[in-house]
């Protein structure tokens, strides 16, 4: 298995290690770990994706404080020189306090890059060796406030993708569309999303998003005659702006985790509160199964108690060292992954393993689904980003020995059939070998009693 | 010659003490067993200091192997802390025996390395490391392979950028401990202390007392709530950016650290210190405050910038902590002053101590400075021979002294856990996180 992490004082490190590897015990085997980049304390890393650059696979994409991209090969050892190391540079505006809020890459291509300034950089053609790389940028209007999540619709179109959702402090969830108009990229602010209804008590629940995840949904039905709607009350009216449908998971730093459908309110179908201290990190587990066409609740109860129709599981992480995995199903966390003391500041779900690093200067990696510990690994630095690069353990393929010459002759040689012997006799001569040898096992001695034989009582 | 006294044990089968229906007389028997096992060991101690000044090679001898077995002593391995556990039980005895076996000229011995020293990421060096051959003439080393020097190098620059990294960090978090002054000053940042209190604190001396012990620290008393109610945070926002004049109308110099003591029931329990502007955020529970005036003997604290002994912090935690203090004290002390602060971890419990020292001769039957502490002594060796001269250090506490434990550290002010404290962690009690 092959990692990649950021940490605060900007080095990526990359770390080879195999199931069952706990640096933590002193009999353990070691993992390897390659430290790129020179330590730099205003430079921070803070995303990382794994891309295709230049027809190479396992290229990493690196986002540090200040608003640098880097794509670097971690095949190269670090003691050649940095130019070597980085393949691409891309530098976004603003000063040096620049903080990303989203470094990703789309299925279909696109790598992108957002600042809490709402500045989106669109990188796209990297994939192949012959193109030159093509940028598209968009300011998105941030009223005074910062962004703090970023989420980007897998589809695209003439370099952009479909839609982008932003949100922030006090600035609740919106969508952009992207249209092409004579050749120029237009964004427009489709959908927003409204804030859940104030409490019992009257006071209004406060919005500050920290992930944003698109979820698979696919076009909305035509819609039904007004008699026709199921339930009641304005949640399933459709909002009238919006050309695509969409679903999101979004997670806050006041610990919700809520889900939209664009198709039936701006407000939550389904919302929930995992702990009291902000949400870090959110991903959708890789082993959901998300049916893009199916509703996701049944629009009869409201958010606050109502279940999704699909099993959701989500990974996530907050401020107080809680990693663990929950379900939209039940409403109920499915379990924890045990064993970080501080808090997971990023983590990874790919394939069958779940991995986190954080302030416990440990890369802690997770069976996804079983929750056990695969491998733990020091990396000495508090961890700010993880990718996957390899999910696989490499297997040692081990030559088998040559047969000796000896062996080969017994092997030439025709064996003897039983009814070339005649007799009558059911086994003929020949090697008896597996007839006549009783494999024994020794039996187990059950293991004693802790506290020795019974004591003799004095009373 | 000493009597031999039958050593006796406590089990059931075995002792009288069990058998012996009367409780008088059962308690007689105990008291006559103890005294004589007492005066046994007694006796034992006096021969062998006889024997010892008569030979002092055995004393040495036994300094060597008998190594007291104190929890510090077996602390577990623990891959957090860089090369070897100091002072560890079985490195000491390890390399007692190895001394023992290279004294015998004639079995050679393989040189070996304890586990404990084993650096965990220089596989590269152990590969290089040619093991010791039994030939009389020694082999000339083998060519490296590229891609044991491959492997080498890079070890090499791990080692060099973890040290980096390191001092990068340390410098994030505490901007008083930068080792190149900001651009836009000349000087380096010197620490200033806001003190304040617990909300509704009525005790202040102890405040006071904090003040005279962290140079450059101002004792502002908490607000009472209504009027001048204000949240830490509020603080902490209002001591890193202050606005208003000097009495002579400069502007204000930012503080660089917060500290809130915390009372109850009008003792000391508590410190919180915030490193300002960005964090991070210590907390503290604090035990035995002792006040200099119930010391006694104690001094009078001067004004001069103390000495700072921080001692034993070895986990990347512990050197956070260290380095919380390091940056709360000018980096320039007064050595005239002859103060020192000491801050010592033992067991995760951090012991702080001021006092003034002063040099002066050796009285007549005064043992020499540095005995007891030649290498494998027992206080552990700190590589003096153990007779350092005529001269002697005098101390005088001058208080106040207390013991901390940290319970957590958040980043930023008070704003998001990096490390906290749970029980679960002194379960193994060999195990520290300091």
């Amino acid at each position: 298995m092959k990692f990649a992490i950021g940490d605060d004082v900007g080095q990526v490190k990359v770390i080879t290690t195999t199931r069952g590897i706990d640096t933590s015990v002193q009999t353990s085997a070691r993992a390897k770990i390659v430290s790129f980049l020179e330590p730099n304390r205003n430079a921070a890393i803070q995303a990382m994706q794994v891309l295709r650059f230049r027809g190479r696979d396992g290229i990493i994409a690196v986002a540090s404080k200040g608003g640098l991209i880097r794509l670097l090969d971690p095949t190269v050892l670090p003691l050649a020189p940095e130019s070597d190391q980085i393949l691409h540079t891309h530098q976004l505006p603003g000063g040096t306090d620049t903080n990303i809020i989203g470094l990703g890459h789309t299925s279909s291509g696109i790598l992108y890059a957002a600042t809490s300034t709402g500045h989106i950089a669109f990188l796209t053609q990297f994939a192949d060796a012959s193109s030159t790389i093509a940028v598209a940028t968009h300011d998105f209007p941030g009223g005074g406030s910062d962004f703090s999540a970023v989420g980007v619709h897998a589809e695209q179109h003439d370099g952009v993708p479909k839609a982008v959702a932003l949100g922030g402090k006090d600035r609740d969830v919106e969508i952009w569309e992207s249209s092409v108009v004579e050749g120029k990229v237009m964004w427009r602010s489709v959908w927003k999303a409204k804030n859940v209804k104030p409490t019992k008590l009257g006071l209004e629940v406060p919005v500050w998003v920290s992930n944003i995840i698109f979820l698979p949904c696919s076009p909305p039905p035509p819609p039904p005659p007004a008699a026709a709607v199921p339930g009641k009350g304005r949640r399933h009216a459709p909002a009238p702006t919006t050309t695509g449908a969409y679903r999101l998971a979004v997670s806050t730093h006041h610990s919700h985790l809520r889900l939209y459908d664009t198709t039936v309110s701006r407000r939550p179908v389904f919302t929930t509160t995992l702990s009291r201290t902000p949400i870090l990190t959110l991903h959708l587990h890789p082993s959901t199964p998300t049916n893009a066409a199916a509703p996701l609740t049944s629009g009869k109860e409201a958010p606050e108690t109502t279940n999704t129709l699909q099993e959701l599981h989500f990974v996530y992480s907050d401020k107080n060292g809680y990693f663990g995995l929950y379900s939209t199903a039940t409403r109920r966390p499915l379990g924890i992954y045990k064993g970080c003391t501080g808090a997971v500041l990023a983590s990874a779900a790919v394939g069958e393993l779940v991995a986190g690093v954080g302030f416990d200067r440990y890369l802690w990696v997770y069976e996804g689904a079983e929750r056990g510990v695969v491998s733990r690994v020091y990396v000495k630095t508090k961890g700010t980003a993880v990718v996957v690069l390899d999910g696989e353990d490499e297997v040692v393929v081990v030559e088998g020995k040559k047969k000796d010459e000896e062996a080969e002759v017994w092997d030439e040689l025709e064996e003897v059939g039983d009814g070339e012997l005649g007799g009558g006799r059911k086994m003929g001569e020949g090697d008896y070998t597996e007839a006549l040898v009783t494999i024994k096992r020794k039996k187990m001695s059950r293991p004693r009693a802790p506290g020795g034989d019974k004591k003799r009582r004095i009373v | 010659m000493a009597r031999t006294v039958k050593k006796t044990t406590t089990s059931q089968n075995s002792s009288r003490t069990f058998n012996i229906p009367n409780k008088l007389h059962r308690q007689s028997h105990n008291v006559r067993i103890k005294s004589a096992l007492a005066s046994q060991k007694r006796s034992e101690r006096f021969e062998r200091k006889k024997a010892e000044a008569r030979d002092p090679s055995l004393r040495e001898k036994r300094i060597k192997t008998n190594i007291p077995a104190t929890i510090e002593r077996k602390r577990v391995w623990d891959e957090r802390v860089e090369g070897a556990i100091p002072g560890r039980r079985e490195t000491a005895i390890e390399a007692a025996a190895a001394e023992a076996a290279a004294s015998s000229p004639p079995k050679k011995q393989k040189k070996k390395r304890s586990s404990d020293d084993m650096d965990t990421d220089s596989d590269a060096d152990s590969e290089s490391e040619s093991e010791e051959e039994d030939d009389e003439k020694p082999k000339e080393p083998e060519p490296e392979t590229p891609e044991q020097i491959e492997a080498r190098l890079l070890a090499a620059r791990e080692k060099e950028q973890a040290a980096k990294a390191d001092s990068e960090e340390t410098q994030a978090l505490f901007p008083t401990l930068l080792t190149t002054p900001a651009a836009e000053k000349t000087s380096y940042p010197v620490p200033r202390i806001l003190i304040t209190t617990s909300r509704n604190c009525h005790v202040h001396q102890p405040a006071e007392d904090l003040t005279m012990l962290f140079p450059n620290a101002t004792y502002i008393p908490r607000g009472r709530p209504g009027t001048h109610a204000h949240s830490i945070k509020e603080i902490c926002t209002y001591a890193a950016t202050p606005t208003t004049t000097d009495a002579d109308g400069s502007p204000r110099e930012p503080y660089t650290h917060v500290l809130v003591a915390n009372e109850d029931r009008k003792i000391l329990n508590a410190l919180t210190i915030i490193v300002l502007p960005a964090g991070p955020t210590f907390h503290f529970s604090l035990t035995n405050y002792t006040p200099a005036k119930h010391i006694r003997g104690h001094g009078n604290p001067t004004s001069h910038i103390p000495e700072l002994i921080l001692n034993n912090f070895l986990t990347p935690l512990g050197r956070v902590t260290a380095s919380l203090f390091q940056s709360m004290f000018p980096r320039q002390p007064e050595i005239r002053g002859r103060q020192v602060v000491t801050l010592h971890n033992q067991r995760d419990f951090i012991f702080l101590r001021r006092h003034r020292y002063v040099f002066r001769d050796r009285r007549e039957g005064e043992k020499p400075v540095g005995y007891g502490l030649e290498d494998g002594g027992k206080d552990g060796g700190n590589g003096s021979n153990g007779m350092e001269g005529d001269v002697k250090v005098g101390l005088q506490e001058l208080g106040p002294r207390f013991t901390l434990k940290l319970r957590r550290v958040e980043r930023g002010v008070k704003d998001g856990v990096e490390w906290e404290w749970k029980g679960g962690m002194d379960k193994d009690r060999k195990k520290f996180q300091l």
